[in-house]
């Protein structure tokens, strides 16, 4: 996590093929993203969905990618997070995404939530992505927490993560 | 890339503003300089926390804030080697005295470089009074598809 002048921090929390496991895989779901009062609104963007990585660039047929935005709800601290402790938030926090093997591309797609009303005000948030082939498709999701309110609060408030 | 951070994932982050807009539209003070690759060829604006700075410093009136990016092939940065960009790459938000306590944003600004700009473009921008609004700005670059047909020696990672 890299934090900014500005109030505000980014990460990478996903780069690579999603599995086609919904619902267990490790592999399938980015680093969790911590929500505090400097940050009480998080931008996922999803970008560079593309056909085919490495030996497989070229598919031939269509793929779909499922993303979700999850929120904590077995909140340990300290502990370290499992898909299991996590569920969907309801709403406007998923996408389906379709790329056709006649472009190949697709996004950016941008997701902006108010963490804190997601979660209540503690715990943290994750990615999650899945396709309809594990071998088709890639993507690069970035999160970008901000929106901190500096007024009336003391700077120690303020403490970056 | 100078202060830019740089992720894993193709993609940098960067502070581009963080204060008080002066009112001058061509002020150093009120811009920024990014440098664009073939890694990440589109920048995200983020312009949020908007407002005025502190009750004592507040304002008496309403207050203006715009912003835009400007492009440019031109590796000196100066404001008189950029040109505006038209189309949806610019924003104005009204700030009213009647609800000072009040935040604005966050606002975003997705622009896809290539098709402005073959070298920097210029985030800008300015305010309709120079102590009465308060903002932060983050940039981030990204949208580059990796290993997808392009070569490795095309796509160079912006540097940290």
């Amino acid at each position: 996590m890299h934090n900014l002048g500005s109030r505000a921090w980014v990460r990478g929390v996903y780069e690579g093929q999603p599995t086609s496991d919904a619902t267990t895989s490790d592999g399938a779901f980015g680093t969790p993203v911590d929500v505090t009062a400097q940050n009480p609104r998080v931008l996922f963007l999803i970008h560079g969905v593309k056909l085919g990585y490495d030996s497989v660039v070229g598919a031939t047929s269509d793929a779909t990618m499922h993303w979700y935005i999850m929120k904590q709800t077995t909140f340990a601290a300290g502990s370290d997070a499992d898909f299991t402790d996590y569920a969907d938030i309801t709403g406007a926090t998923h996408g389906v995404i379709a790329v056709s093997s006649s472009t190949a591309t697709s996004g950016p797609y941008m997701l902006d939530v108010n963490a804190i009303k997601a979660t209540g005000g503690s715990g943290s948030l994750l990615f999650h992505a899945w396709s309809s082939d594990a071998t088709k498709l890639w993507v690069t999701a970035v999160a970008i927490g901000y929106g901190g309110e500096s007024r009336g609060n003391d700077a120690d408030n303020f403490v970056s993560v | 890339m100078g202060m830019e951070r740089s992720l894993s994932n193709y993609v940098w982050a960067k502070a581009v503003y963080d204060g008080l807009p002066t009112s001058d539209q061509t002020s150093d003070g009120a811009y920024s300089v990014l440098t664009m690759d073939a890694s990440t060829p589109r920048v995200l604006f983020i312009i949020h926390g908007i407002k005025q700075p502190t009750a004592s410093d507040a304002g008496t009136s309403d207050s203006t804030m715009y912003w835009q990016v400007y492009g440019s092939n031109c590796d000196a940065p100066d404001f008189t080697n950029y040109t505006a960009i038209t189309g949806a790459t610019h924003g104005i938000v009204t700030v009213l005295d009647s609800a000072a306590a009040s935040v604005y944003g966050p606002y975003l600004l997705d622009v896809d470089v290539r098709k402005y700009s073959a070298g920097r473009i210029m985030f800008n921008i300015f305010s309709s009074d120079a102590t009465a609004l308060e903002t932060h700005v983050v940039a981030l670059g990204y949208g580059g598809v990796v290993n997808h047909g392009i070569p490795s020696s095309d796509i160079v990672k912006a540097a940290a």
